[in-house]
């Protein structure tokens, strides 16, 4: 065995990896080679000034550490964007989804439109069931907001436009679209609204003006109904300690 | 025996952890619970193997302190990430290893700084012995040793120093250290021989010296009579 691979055995013997087989002839070469042996002994040497020479961390490290984890939790926690933090964001998102369904339901729309307004004025029974499979279809025909309600399901159920409030604002766009068709979506849209008159839009505006000032009513009863409780046990307090107070006054007299 | 099953349970609910006796991958366990006291237990273990590593290989206490910390922080913090695939120090010198690299990447695209020094500085150089007569009462715990030691490690090439590093002072298996730093297991071994080899040239100086020697065996009895009051 050549002193370089024997060497080589010696590295992998001192963490306990040498072959079994190479045991033999590197004990054989260590008991004729004297530069080998002092080699061995020398790598030993080396692995114990290592192990004795570590280095020693300064003594208030472990505060210091404390203090850098809870400086960069808080760092973390300040970073960390809450979707009820961020309006404009939240109605930024709304105005993507929204983009990205109306031109879907622009699409269908036209489709249908292809399809249905030629038969508009042919067969009545072939267009009842087209406005059973297509709801949009009916905006052509619907001239009061009374039919469109009758005709898409109950709006008071469905929100009809995402709010600024929600947060949670990636609109059900599959019940709404199922329901009350692209066109509900917007009233500001006019463009999409053939046949709506601008009385049912202005109606369509108000439901929905009415809707988000009843969500805040009810937020706000809520809380009040709340504040009550804290008041009336306060209130209990106040009497039962008055009470004690007048009994304990009558028992000196 | 409901009834002792019962009691039995309770008492053994109500006893206190003893945090020592935790392996490591129980005590990140608890860590991804929530328990705090399970974090400090794992900097009590990791905190002075991380920064001997850590400082042997970017050579500055400052920022080995800061790397040490940067890889404790980051323990926490990403330790649902940990899974019991691998072991718990693996993962840790892991992370440390990382940042040692883009430390080192992030110094080595700065600017040359031009040494004043005529005498070039060359790893072949060994290192010049210390004064034989000197008092070895003015070593303050085998600081002298420990400096010699520091400076003939940095002389090694960081791509040998790093497995070197591994193995010798933080006894990961070659499997670990592979892991650790992504190499094959054959070039782990080559390595490891060539750092070997590196040290043993730049140590040959101090393997003669008497004085650096009984130093060693200080520090040993040292390090053994404080592991026992431990």
């Amino acid at each position: 065995m050549r002193c370089t691979k024997a060497r080589e055995w010696l590295s992998l013997d001192l963490d306990g990896r040498i072959p079994p087989d190479k045991t033999i002839s590197l004990e054989e070469h260590l008991a004729n080679c004297g530069e080998c042996r002092q080699y061995h002994a020398d790598l030993q040497l080396g692995s114990r000034l290592l192990r004795a020479t570590e280095p020693a961390l300064p003594e208030n490290f472990e505060w210091r550490l404390q203090l850098k984890l809870n400086q960069t939790l808080q760092e973390m926690a300040r970073q960390a964007t809450l979707p009820w933090d961020e309006p404009e964001r939240t109605s930024w998102r709304w105005l993507r989804n929204f983009g990205l369904s109306a031109a879907g339901g622009l699409a269908i729309a036209a489709a249908l439109a292809f399809l249905v307004v030629p038969q508009l004025t042919g067969n009545g029974a072939r267009l009842t069931g087209t406005l059973d499979r297509a709801p949009v279809t009916t905006y052509g025909e619907a001239q009061d907001l009374t039919a469109a309600v009758t005709a898409t399901g109950d709006l008071t159920r469905r929100p009809l436009i995402p709010t600024t409030q929600r947060w949670n604002s990636t609109p059900n766009w599959q019940s709404v679209s199922q329901g009350t068709g692209i066109g509900l979506l917007n009233p500001d849209r006019s463009e999409l609204l053939s046949g709506w008159s601008s009385n049912s839009l202005n109606d369509l505006r108000t439901i929905t003006t009415l809707r988000d000032e009843n969500q805040r009513l009810r937020t706000r009863l809520t809380q009040a109904n709340r504040d009550l409780i804290l008041l009336q046990r306060q209130l209990d307090t106040l009497r039962s300690k008055h009470v004690d107070q007048e009994s304990s006054e009558g028992g000196e007299h | 025996m409901h009834a002792l099953e019962e009691q039995f349970s309770v008492e053994r609910r109500s006893v206190p952890v003893a945090w020592t006796e935790l392996r490591d991958e129980d005590l990140i366990a608890r860590v991804q619970q929530g328990q705090r006291r399970a974090f400090d237990e794992i900097v009590s273990r990791y905190k002075g193997r991380l920064f001997s590593f850590i400082l042997r290989m970017v050579k500055d206490p400052t920022e080995a302190e800061d790397l040490t910390q940067e890889t404790l922080i980051r323990v926490y913090i990403h330790a649902n990430k940990y899974r019991e695939i691998a072991r718990f120090s693996t993962w840790v010198f892991t992370i440390a290893t990382n940042l040692v690299r883009n430390r080192m990447r992030r110094r080595a695209r700065r600017p040359r700084m031009f040494s004043l020094n005529p005498t070039p500085d060359s790893d072949e150089l060994p290192l010049d012995p210390p004064d034989p007569d000197m008092d070895p009462s003015r070593d303050v715990e085998g600081e002298e040793l420990g400096k010699l030691i520091a400076l003939a490690t940095s002389k090694i090439p960081e791509k040998y120093r790093t497995p070197f590093l591994l193995r010798e002072v933080n006894e990961l298996s070659y499997e670990e250290i592979q892991q650790v730093t992504g190499l094959k297991l054959g070039t782990v071994r080559s390595r490891i021989n060539r750092a070997r080899n590196r040290f043993r040239q730049l140590i040959k100086p101090l393997l003669k010296n008497e004085t650096l020697l009984a130093d060693l065996e200080r520090l040993e009895e040292k390090m053994l009579s404080d592991k026992d009051d431990e």
